[in-house]
């Protein structure tokens, strides 16, 4: 009996199954900019105004100290609890994105990597957040590296924000990373542990995640054909904390999903991944 | 005494053979060397001549080399063809026609079997057609076992389409002398009755109906055209160039006999299929050591043993398959206009119970080569059909039993029996009657 051809056609008529990804219409009708006195907040201004044309935006920058001149549609300074401003923003206004710089202190004598108002804006809201870095400008929008979590539905939401978001010419890398570690503390809480035990048990189950996974993802690129830019994909087994970083030089941006339930915006690992890489602008979703 | 040696010699073959007592290789050798040590040791004469008048020694003389030479050719070819992703791409495409229509969809995986099964040996229809059954099935959420089922029954009816679609095919039809096109221009209407008779069956005795609401249509046509026929092809410019020589190599063997040059004995279809092997490695050298490998070689070695045994009971010194094929003479002399449809099955129970690859090399040597062509076209389609009639029947059927075994469909060996046993009498008995039809014909 010929097991091994069945294997190699199985296999090839799994891998030529696509599923259908379709693109999320994605709008951003208002925007609010967090902006202190520095170069990276005027580099959010800019970035504000590159989206504002695009997606027809209403910009409202809110000044955390001073007050300063970035081009918005409305201007407002922070008085008292700057916190407190933060609370009412996320929990009352309810924009659609939120541009700050990171860092951006509360006290100066914050020395956080992404500063205490970051650390607040992280945990009080669940609306996406573009934490710029350094002073790039529009271009950042060319190279997006979105970190897919895995599931269809993550990858729907993310490829559907950085689909909007890439400019012509532009490139979108999807990156899922099959955690060896992840897979095996999901295999002992299904209590399969002496199943993985045995030879191929773990390996069949990672081989089983990435098949699923790149079936997604070439289903994302199918939907992209017909876009001016190039969507590409990438499966990694490995660490997410030393695989996102060395890709992530190679890109302006980086998508991040929360990975987290809904009383948290982000999960401790992804909140930690943006920790780590203090030069790379980030979209947290 | 030399004759009821090597009767009981091919006896015990054939009954090991049948309870798989060794592999077919192995065994087939051992019998060959036994049978021919003890020939020789009896003063049995063999023709020694070989081209040019040059001495060869027994064995050689006695394999019926343009067999095997069809059979390395064809494994060649299809095995460099299957890697342009010609077949995998058109069974994508046909399921996509199907719209996931369970109805459509065993209609289209059929006929797909039939024509694999007519041009790649039936174990490789099967592998192809059943894989993407199960991996279809999965996708549209439904129960593979009728399809696989289906298929299963029809590799071996597609397998009497072409002189080349199966082993008996190829044996009896070089003995019987009938060129590539007769036999698909005899076969083919027997095919499409039984294959007709297969699908109705299988409607009424599985309930597979179109569906109903529009909803569940939807649904299934979803899933099927999320299937993307090209993500099996990886070099277009090889996938082209495969259709063509494809195209080319069924044009070759169909007109083989009308051919000059090639119609020559010295050519035959042997040639053509190495010719379509040759042209596929041009085409891919670097395949050429992994094609090499999968030539299954234990069938060529189980053919080897397979006609020195043979060769040595045809042998007018040893006798046995003169017997044997005056028992037969009898039988059509007393069966009268009937002979030929009672020989369907005959042949038809004897390959279900054991290997029908020796029933048609003894059958082969024991008619005469003026035997009526009705008679031979019993031998063929029994000899093809039996194997229908038990899981292990024939390598398509257990192909498709491991696949449901794999799928954890429990299937046993009398449900099996009981499942096939309607569409195994239904395919002979229409095979019966287009016998009859084909006395009066021919």
């Amino acid at each position: 009996m010929k097991e091994r051809d069945l294997d190699e056609f199985e296999s090839i008529f799994q891998r030529a199954i696509i599923p259908t990804i379709e693109v999320g219409r994605i709008a951003i009708p208002d925007i609010v900019v967090l902006a202190d006195a520095s170069e990276t907040a005027a580099a959010c201004g800019r970035i504000a105004q590159h989206l504002r044309d695009r997606f027809r935006s209403r910009v409202c920058v809110h000044y955390l100290k001073n007050p300063g001149d970035l081009p918005a549609d409305d201007h407002r300074v922070v008085e008292g609890d700057p916190l407190a401003h933060l609370r009412h923003i996320t929990d009352v206004e309810k924009p659609s994105l939120i541009i700050a710089p990171a860092p951006l202190h509360l006290e100066d004598t914050d020395d956080g990597v992404l500063g205490d108002l970051v650390d607040a804006l992280l945990v009080a809201t669940s609306i996406p957040t573009l934490l710029v870095r350094g002073t790039p400008d529009a271009s950042i929008f060319q190279r997006i590296l979105a970190k897919i979590p895995g599931g269809r539905h993550d990858l729907i939401e993310q490829f559907s924000v950085a689909f909007a978001l890439c400019g012509a010419g532009g490139t979108i890398r999807l990156l899922h990373i099959v955690n060896e570690h992840d897979v095996q503390r999901l295999a002992s809480a299904l209590e399969i542990t002496p199943e993985i035990e045995t030879a191929g048990g773990i390996e069949d189950l990672l081989q089983a995640i990435e098949t699923r996974m790149d079936h997604l993802l070439r289903g994302a690129i199918r939907a992209a054909q017909d876009a001016p830019f190039r969507v590409e994909s990438d499966i990694e087994v490995g660490d997410p904390f030393v695989i996102v970083p060395q890709q992530a030089r190679d890109f302006s941006l980086l998508i991040v999903g929360s990975q987290s339930s809904h009383e948290e915006f982000l999960s401790s690992r992804a909140y930690e991944l943006i920790r780590r890489l203090p030069d790379v602008t980030v979209l947290a979703l | 005494m030399i004759t009821l040696f090597f009767a009981a010699l091919l006896a015990a073959t054939l009954l090991c053979l049948a309870f798989e007592v060794l592999p077919k290789a192995v065994l087939a050798l051992v019998v060959a060397g036994v049978g021919l040590f003890a020939a020789v040791a009896w003063g049995v004469r063999f023709h020694h001549e070989g081209g040019g008048g040059h001495f060869v020694p027994a064995p050689v003389n006695l394999i019926e080399w343009p067999t095997l030479g069809v059979i390395i050719g064809s494994s060649i070819f299809v095995e460099i063809a299957s890697r342009s992703g010609i077949f995998t791409w058109s069974a994508i495409r046909l399921l996509k026609t199907s719209g996931g229509d369970p109805w459509k969809l065993l209609l289209l995986l059929g006929v797909l079997t039939l024509v694999f099964s007519a041009f790649l040996n039936n174990v490789t229809a099967m592998i192809i057609v059943g894989s993407l059954t199960v991996v279809a099935c999965k996708n549209l959420q439904m129960d593979a076992r009728p399809y696989l089922l289906v298929e299963a029954f029809l590799t071996n009816v597609g397998g009497l389409l072409t002189l080349i679609s199966s082993l008996p095919n190829i044996i009896l039809g070089h003995a019987a002398g009938i060129t590539f096109l007769n036999f698909f221009l005899i076969a083919a209407p027997y095919c499409v009755l039984a294959s007709a008779a297969t699908f109705l069956m299988a409607r009424r005795l599985f309930g597979i109906r179109p569906f109903s609401d529009d909803a569940a249509r939807l649904e299934a046509r979803r899933r099927v055209l999320e299937f993307d026929e090209w993500q099996t092809v990886t070099d277009r410019g090889f996938f082209r160039a495969a259709w063509y020589v494809t195209g080319g190599v069924i044009l070759l063997f169909s007109l083989q006999s009308y051919l000059p040059v090639f119609r020559s004995e010295e050519l035959g279809l042997q040639f053509v299929a190495f010719l379509g092997a040759t042209v596929m490695l041009v085409l891919r050298p670097k395949a050429t050591g992994e094609a090499l490998r999968k030539v299954e070689w234990s069938l060529v070695f189980f053919f080897v043993g397979l006609f020195i045994l043979i060769g040595i009971c045809g042998h007018p010194q040893v006798g046995v398959l003169d017997r044997m094929g005056q028992g037969v003479a009898w039988l059509i002399d007393h069966t009268g206009v009937f002979s030929s449809a009672l020989l369907v099955w005959v042949t038809g129970i004897l390959s279900g119970l054991t290997d029908n690859v020796p029933l048609a090399a003894m059958l082969a040597q024991m008619l005469p080569p003026d035997t009526a062509p009705d008679v031979w076209w019993a031998a063929i389609i029994g000899g093809n059909l039996g194997g229908n009639i038990t899981p292990i029947g024939s390598a398509a059927i257990v192909v498709g039993v491991t696949l449901m075994k794999r799928e954890g469909i429990k299937i046993t060996f009398g449900g099996f029996m009981r499942t096939a046993a309607p569409f195994a009498i239904v395919q002979l008995l229409i095979g019966s009657a287009y016998v009859l039809l084909l006395r009066g014909l021919l």
